[in-house]
C-alpha cells in the first residue's frame, strides 16, 4: 500500500481547489455587479381615469419628467430608475390594491403618492404597514397627518388649513400703523372651504387681528349680493373667502355691483387660475389669493423643469406636475443622502432637513407635511404676481385697495 | 343701517325678477299642461352655452346669438313635445323629461366641458346709486324682461284667439275640444313658448351668474316651490311668489345667515301644499 498522495494526485487537488476558489469569486464579483446595474424601480398608482383622471394626468407628466432627469444625471445609487405606473380610475380601493401590489409582487424599491386626498387617506396605511416611504403630492387633508403616520410625506407646500399664511405673512410685513385689523371670512359650506375659514380664523388670533364676520353660505348659492350688503355693513379691512371658481367670481362681481371693497380681497381657488382674469377682466386687479405653485416662483430649478416639460410635452406644466415632479427630488434627495435604499433612514432624513425642491424650500413637520405654505399672489395688469413668502415675491403689492371701483 | 336694510330689499326684488324670468316658462307648461317639466332649468342653462359659444369662439353679438338659440329652443321644444312628450301620460311625461335633463347635462359636460362660464357683457357690468342702493344694470334688465314676458303672455292668453283657446282648454279640454280648438296644436305651442321662455332666462342667467352643465340641478327645486306658491297656471302667481321668495331670500341672509336662506323656498312650499295646495293664485285643483 501507499503511504499518503502521490506527487501528481496531490497536485491535482490543489488545482481543482484554485479554480474552484478562482470561479466562485468571479462569479461572486460578477454577480454583485449585476446587482448594482439592477435598476431602482419606483412605483405609484395614479387615477388616469375616471373622476379625477384629467388631473391624474399632469401627476403622471411630473413624475415621468423626474425619471427622464434622473437618469440623464446618471440614475440613483449609480443604478437606472425605472417607474412602474398603474390607473386606479380614481378609486380609492383599487388605489389600495394596486400598492399592495407594487410592494409584494413588483418588489418596487420606492414610492411615489397616488392623486387625491381621499385616495391618498387609504394608500398611506399601505405605506405605513410595509414601513415603506411614499412622498405625494396630491392629498393634502388634515386627516392624513393626523394619525401619527410616519413614511408619509407631502410636497404640495402645506395643508387646507395653510392656505392663509402667505396673506399673514405679507399683513406682518406691512408697517404697523398700516395694517388692516378688522377681517370678515366667508365661505362656501363644504369640505375644503371650511378648513380653508377655520385656518384664517386661528392665523387671525395669532397675528392679533379681528374677526369682526365669520359666515356660510351654500355651495350652491346662485346669489351672493345679500351676503356681500351684510359684510358692507360691517366694513371690515379684510375679506378672506374661502371659495372655489364660480363663487370668487361671484363674489368679485358683486362686490363691483355694490360699489365697495375692503382694503384686501382674498380669496382661493379662483385667483390661481388664468380663467379668472379672462372672466373677470380688469375688475379682477388687486385681488389677492394663494397659490401651489407659480412658473415664475424663483425657487432654484424651476426655470430648468418649466424649459424640460415645455420641450417634452409641448405645454406649460401646473402646480399638479410641479408638485410631482417635486415628490421625485424629495425621494432623490433622501436616497442620495442616506447612500442606500433604507425607507426609516430616509423618513427620519427628511424629518430633520429642509429639502430644496422647485416648490420650495421644504421643511417637514413630524407628521409630514410642509411649513411652507402656498404663495400669496395678487392679480396686477393681467399677471400673477407673487406677493409672500418675502424671498419668492415677484413684485410690489397693490395696497390697500380703494373703498369703491369707479 | 337703513341703507343695509333698502339694499337687501332692492337686491331681493332683483333676485325675485331673475326666479320669475326662470320659472314664467316652467308655470307656463305646468298650467296649460299639468306637465313638471324637469328639465325646465337645462335648457336654460343650453341656451346660456349656446349664446356664449357663438359669442366667444364665433364673435357673434349676444343678441342675435339669443335669437339664434331662443328659434332653435322652440323648434327642439315643439319636436321634443310632438315625438316624445305627447306620447306618454303626464306623470311620464315628468319621469321622461327629468331623464332628458340628465343626458342634456351629460352632453354638455361632454360638449363644452365642466369649466365655469359667463357671458361677459361690458355695457351690462355696472350698476346704478340711488340714495346709496347700488343697482347693478344686468339684474335691471333680468327684471324688466320678465315683466315684459309675464305682461306679454297675459296680454296674449286675455285677448288673442290663441290665448282664449289656451284658457278653454285648461278650463275643460273636452269642451274645448268640441267647440272646434285643435287642442293637440294649442299643447305644441304651449310647449315650444315655454321651453322658448327658458331660453331667455337662460341668456340672462349666462350674463349675470357664471354657469357649468350642473347649475340646472340647483335651480329647478327652487323653480317648482315658485310654481306651486304662485298657483299652477296663474303667470301673476309666478311672477308674486317669485319677488316673495327673492326678498325672504335676501333679508335672511342679510340679518341671519346665509345657510338658511335656500331652506325658505322649501318651507314655503311645504306650507303652501299643507295649508292652501293651489297656491296664491291657483285653480283649485281638480
Amino acid at each position: 500500500m501507499d503511504r499518503g498522495l502521490t506527487r501528481l494526485t496531490a497536485l491535482i487537488i490543489i488545482l481543482i481547489v484554485v479554480i474552484a476558489a478562482a470561479g466562485g469569486g468571479a462569479y461572486y464579483m460578477i454577480s454583485r455587479r449585476r446587482a448594482a446595474r439592477k435598476p431602482i424601480v419606483v412605483g405609484a398608482a395614479l387615477s388616469l381615469t375616471g373622476k379625477y383622471g384629467r388631473t391624474g394626468e399632469w401627476y403622471k407628466l411630473g413624475y415621468e419628467l423626474w425619471v427622464d432627469e434622473v437618469n440623464k444625471k446618471g440614475g440613483l445609487l449609480g443604478r437606472e430608475v425605472k417607474l412602474i405606473l398603474y390607473d386606479d380610475q380614481s378609486d380609492p380601493t383599487t388605489s389600495e390594491n394596486l400598492y399592495e401590489k407594487l410592494i409584494t409582487v413588483d418588489k418596487v424599491d420606492l414610492l411615489l403618492g397616488p392623486y387625491s386626498s381621499a385616495i391618498v387617506f387609504p394608500v398611506s396605511s399601505v405605506a405605513e404597514k410595509y414601513k415603506m416611504l411614499m412622498v405625494e403630492g396630491g392629498g393634502n387633508a388634515k386627516k392624513i397627518f393626523s394619525r401619527g403616520y410616519k413614511y408619509t410625506f407631502l410636497t404640495l407646500p402645506g395643508l387646507a388649513e395653510n392656505i392663509t399664511l402667505g396673506l399673514f405673512k405679507f399683513i406682518e410685513s406691512l408697517p404697523p400703523d398700516e395694517r388692516p385689523k378688522t377681517v370678515a371670512i366667508i365661505n362656501a359650506k363644504d369640505l375644503f372651504p371650511e378648513a380653508i375659514a377655520a385656518g384664517a380664523k386661528y392665523y387671525c388670533k395669532k397675528y392679533g387681528l379681528e374677526v369682526v364676520l365669520e359666515e356660510e353660505y351654500p355651495k350652491e348659492a346662485t346669489d351672493l349680493t345679500p351676503l356681500l350688503t351684510k359684510v358692507k355693513g360691517v366694513n371690515p379691512d379684510v375679506l378672506i373667502g374661502g371659495t372655489y371658481f364660480p363663487d370668487s367670481v361671484l363674489i368679485v362681481k358683486t362686490l363691483k355691483e355694490l360699489n365697495w371693497r375692503p382694503k384686501i380681497v382674498f380669496l382661493t381657488v379662483g385667483p390661481a387660475m388664468p380663467e379668472f382674469w379672462e372672466t373677470l377682466g380688469e375688475d379682477a386687479e388687486g385681488i389677492m389669493g394663494e397659490s401651489w405653485w407659480e412658473p415664475t416662483a424663483p425657487w432654484p430649478g424651476v426655470e430648468e423643469f418649466v424649459e424640460a416639460f415645455r420641450e417634452k410635452y409641448g405645454k406649460d406644466p401646473d402646480y399638479h406636475a410641479a408638485c410631482a415632479y417635486a415628490a421625485g427630488q424629495v425621494i432623490e434627495a433622501a436616497v442620495k443622502a442616506v447612500g442606500e435604499i433604507d425607507h426609516t433612514a430616509m423618513a427620519d432624513y427628511l424629518r430633520t432637513h429642509t429639502i430644496e425642491t422647485i416648490v420650495g424650500p421644504l421643511d417637514f413637520t413630524e407628521a409630514g407635511y410642509p411649513t411652507l405654505g402656498p404663495l400669496l399672489i395678487q392679480w396686477q395688469d393681467g399677471e400673477r404676481v407673487i406677493l409672500a413668502p418675502e424671498e419668492a415675491a415677484t413684485g410690489k403689492a397693490i395696497y390697500p385697495l380703494s373703498s369703491t371701483w369707479s | 343701517m337703513f341703507t343695509i336694510f333698502l339694499q337687501s330689499l332692492a337686491t331681493g326684488i332683483l333676485i325675485g325678477g331673475v326666479y320669475a324670468l326662470m320659472a314664467s316658462g316652467l308655470s307656463l307648461i305646468f298650467g296649460v299642461m299639468d306637465i313638471a317639466n324637469a328639465a325646465h332649468a337645462s335648457f336654460a342653462v343650453l341656451s346660456a352655452y349656446i349664446v356664449y359659444w357663438f359669442y366667444v369662439k364665433y364673435g357673434v353679438n349676444p343678441i342675435l346669438g339669443s335669437i339664434f338659440s331662443i328659434v332653435l329652443l322652440f323648434i327642439i321644444g315643439v319636436a321634443l313635445y310632438r315625438f316624445v312628450v305627447s306620447r306618454v301620460s303626464e306623470l311620464m311625461a315628468f319621469t321622461l323629461l327629468f331623464m332628458i335633463s340628465m343626458f342634456m347635462e351629460n352632453t354638455m359636460v361632454f360638449t363644452w366641458t365642466n369649466l365655469y362660464r359667463r357671458i361677459v357683457i361690458k355695457a351690462l357690468s355696472r350698476s346704478f346709486e340711488i340714495c346709496g342702493v347700488y343697482l347693478p344694470l344686468d339684474r335691471l334688465v333680468a327684471f324688466a324682461i320678465a315683466i315684459g314676458a309675464v305682461g306679454l303672455l297675459a296680454y296674449i292668453l286675455k285677448y288673442t284667439y290663441f290665448g282664449k283657446a289656451v284658457r278653454a282648454t285648461m278650463q275643460n279640454i273636452e269642451a274645448a275640444s268640441l267647440m272646434g280648438i285643435d287642442v293637440k296644436r294649442i299643447y305644441i305651442i304651449t310647449f315650444g313658448l315655454g321651453i322658448v321662455l327658458a331660453g331667455i332666462a337662460g341668456v340672462m342667467l349666462g350674463i349675470i351668474y357664471p354657469f357649468y352643465p350642473a347649475v340646472a340641478a340647483s335651480w329647478i327645486g327652487l323653480l317648482f316651490a315658485i310654481v306651486v306658491f304662485g298657483g299652477l297656471g296663474s303667470l301673476t302667481g309666478t311672477l308674486l311668489a317669485s319677488l316673495i321668495l327673492g326678498v325672504a331670500n335676501s333679508l335672511v341672509s342679510t340679518y341671519y345667515s346665509s345657510s338658511w336662506a335656500p331652506m325658505i323656498a322649501f318651507l314655503v312650499l311645504i306650507i303652501t301644499l299643507w295649508i292652501r295646495p293651489s297656491g296664491l293664485f291657483g285653480r283649485i285643483l281638480r
